[in-house]
């Protein structure tokens, strides 16, 4: 007998040769006597298990999806009424903190610097729905594994075997139990994707309070139905200062990233305005003699820690335009005068676009201003 | 003696047909199954042979398998098929008995060292001291093993052949192929055989 030189395995001839060698030639008669009898043994039935065992198949995959769906309402019904960033994941199957709204508002700024990392992944808009569909797709195509297994199994024991015992013998323990751990998983995917939809849906950011205005530009408020407005007076090439607050509503510390410009810009305020300059509180100045004193960092991502809420000075340097008509010089007590109506033409600012970044993710939003910025101008048609 | 009324002639005559169609049927499907299983029993019985290397138990594995099959035979949808279905059930008889085998093993008279020894002293021919080491080699392989070699070298089927058959993927057939080569010839040369010796014998 040689061995194969190039695999070092027998060759194949040597094998055939041999299993040849272990063939007992026909079947004797006394085997074929005994065959023979076997039809007196027992009639030929169709098997009751043979037909029950694509509804067994069935009912493993209902059981899998039933499974999963009372996860899904457990996630659900533990859910704190603002997701997860209310409760967290972890918290999701847990009693939900209540969160309190005493701490919204003008709060005590902490110790400086209060800078979070800044690790954003850009994926706001169709990338981060694709993120969200993603959990839900997967845990359909594992279910839709399992069922395709579960009939593979049933078809493979209608073909081989006639007992039920055959459909564990088919498939070791190890392989069922490895079933049960596929459709946790499945509704762990579908647990984190309701997370993730909640996520999205979130926005923990939000606008607190106009803390303050430039004292010298101030012309007056108005409290309107949606929100007050304050008016200032617009000042070709000067600049109109105000202190904003910024809250987290959620559970996470974020981090602002940035001011959009960008969708600034797109405002018809903008067209008034060469550029908006941020500053933060700085802690070694604190007590100083004004605002320019207080806010006197540059911006720089900073983080909000949860429920907490920070404030920001921001300073519009206004546009040169000498088409455009000062406007009127405010009153010796701007701040008393609560029902300022314009004469003249004016543009209001309402929202404040910012970039912040929540779990590594980061995230656009406009901040609806409860009080929004008037720029006054000192005649009805204006354009720059 | 109360006389059965028609009602009661009419229900007994029903399950009288009734039951001679069931037999009728039963007869038809023991004529057929006899004319199978006579026809496929000569291959049933030399593949059970070669599996499991011992005629005697051959002839008890292909017994068991035409109960198996008679049992199951309203299960058999296409008769044109019954040649793979019988030996699909000849072949799970044979794991079984194999497996059987590895839990109940027989414990043989002489050690394994006597046997390299006489192996290598004894004056048969190298050929029938290579035949030796393969028997060997071959039972230490695990029955799947064994049945997937004793498919593709005895029955000459493909690989394709065999997944269809033993109702299993054409890779894992592969692998089984692959690795009982392997154990093989792994097996043949810890009992002592050596490509030089049969060369030169």
């Amino acid at each position: 007998m040689r061995r194969d030189r190039a695999s070092g395995e027998p060759p194949e001839s040597d094998l055939r040769e041999w299993l040849r060698a272990r063939d007992a030639g026909p079947a004797p008669d006394r085997l074929r006597m005994r065959v023979a009898h076997v039809t007196r043994d027992a009639p030929p039935r169709r098997s009751t298990w043979a037909l029950l065992r694509p509804v067994s198949a069935l009912a493993v995959t209902a059981a899998g999806t039933v499974a999963v769906t009372v996860l899904i309402l457990i996630a659900a019904t533990t859910r704190g009424p603002a997701g997860p960033l209310a409760g967290g994941l972890a918290q999701s199957a847990g009693p939900t903190p209540t969160s309190s709204t005493d701490t919204l508002g003008l709060m005590p700024i902490g110790p400086w610097p209060r800078t979070g990392p800044v690790l954003a992944l850009p994926i706001d808009g169709l990338p981060f729905a694709l993120l969200v569909a993603l959990p839900f797709v997967a845990a359909l195509l594992l279910i839709i594994y399992l069922a395709w297994r579960s009939f593979a199994d049933a078809h493979l024991s209608i073909v081989q075997e006639g007992f039920w015992a055959r459909l564990w013998q088919i498939r070791p323990p190890g392989v069922w139990a490895s079933r049960v751990a596929v459709v946790l998983v499945a509704a762990a995917l579908v647990v984190v994707g309701c997370d993730l939809v909640q996520f999205g849906q979130a926005n923990p950011l939000t606008y607190g309070n106009l803390e303050s205005s430039d004292a010298v530009r101030t012309l007056g408020s108005r409290m309107g139905v949606g929100g007050g407005e304050t008016y200032m007076s617009f000042v070709p090439g000067g600049q109109l200062s105000i202190m904003l607050d910024l809250s987290n509503q959620g559970e996470l510390p974020l981090t602002v990233t940035s001011f959009d410009a960008a969708l600034f810009g797109e405002q018809p305020a903008a067209t008034f305005i060469s550029s908006v300059e941020l500053r933060l509180p700085q802690g070694a100045t604190m007590g100083g003699a004004g605002p320019d004193d207080y806010y006197s960092e540059a911006f720089h991502p900073f983080e909000i820690p949860p429920q907490g809420s920070s404030s920001m000075l921001m300073v519009l340097h206004l546009k040169d335009c000498p088409a455009v008509a000062p406007g009127p010089t405010p009153g010796p007590d701007p701040f008393s005068v609560h029902g300022y109506l314009p004469t003249t033409g004016y543009v209001t600012i309402g929202t404040l676009p910012f970039r912040y970044s929540v779990l590594g993710t980061e995230r656009q939003t406009d901040l609806l201003l409860n009080d929004s910025l008037g720029l006054v101008f000192g005649s009805d048609v204006v354009t720059c | 003696m109360k006389a059965p009324r028609g009602d009661d002639r009419a229900e007994d005559g029903q399950a009288v047909a009734a039951d001679i169609a069931v037999e009728r049927g039963r007869v038809d499907a023991a004529s057929e199954f006899s004319r199978l299983a006579d026809r496929y029993l000569d291959t049933a019985y030399r593949l059970a042979s070669v599996i499991l290397g011992d005629p005697t138990e051959a002839e008890d594995a292909a017994h068991d398998a035409a109960v198996l099959a008679w049992r199951r035979f309203g299960t058999l949808r296409d008769p044109a098929r019954f040649e793979q279905w019988f030996c699909r059930i000849v072949v799970n008889v044979c794991r079984d008995r194999l497996r059987h085998r590895r839990r109940h093993p027989v414990v043989e008279l002489s050690s394994e060292e006597d046997e390299r020894a006489d192996l290598q002293t004894s004056d048969r021919s190298g050929q029938l001291l290579a035949r030796d080491a393969l028997d060997r080699a071959f039972v230490r392989l695990e029955p799947d093993h064994q049945i997937v070699v004793a498919l593709r070298f005895y029955r000459d089927l493909t690989v394709d052949e065999i997944a269809r058959r033993l109702e299993i993927p054409a890779g894992t057939v592969k692998s089984r192929l692959h690795h009982a080569l392997r154990r093989l010839r792994t097996e043949m040369e810890r009992q002592g055989w050596r490509e030089e010796a049969s060369d030169e014998a």
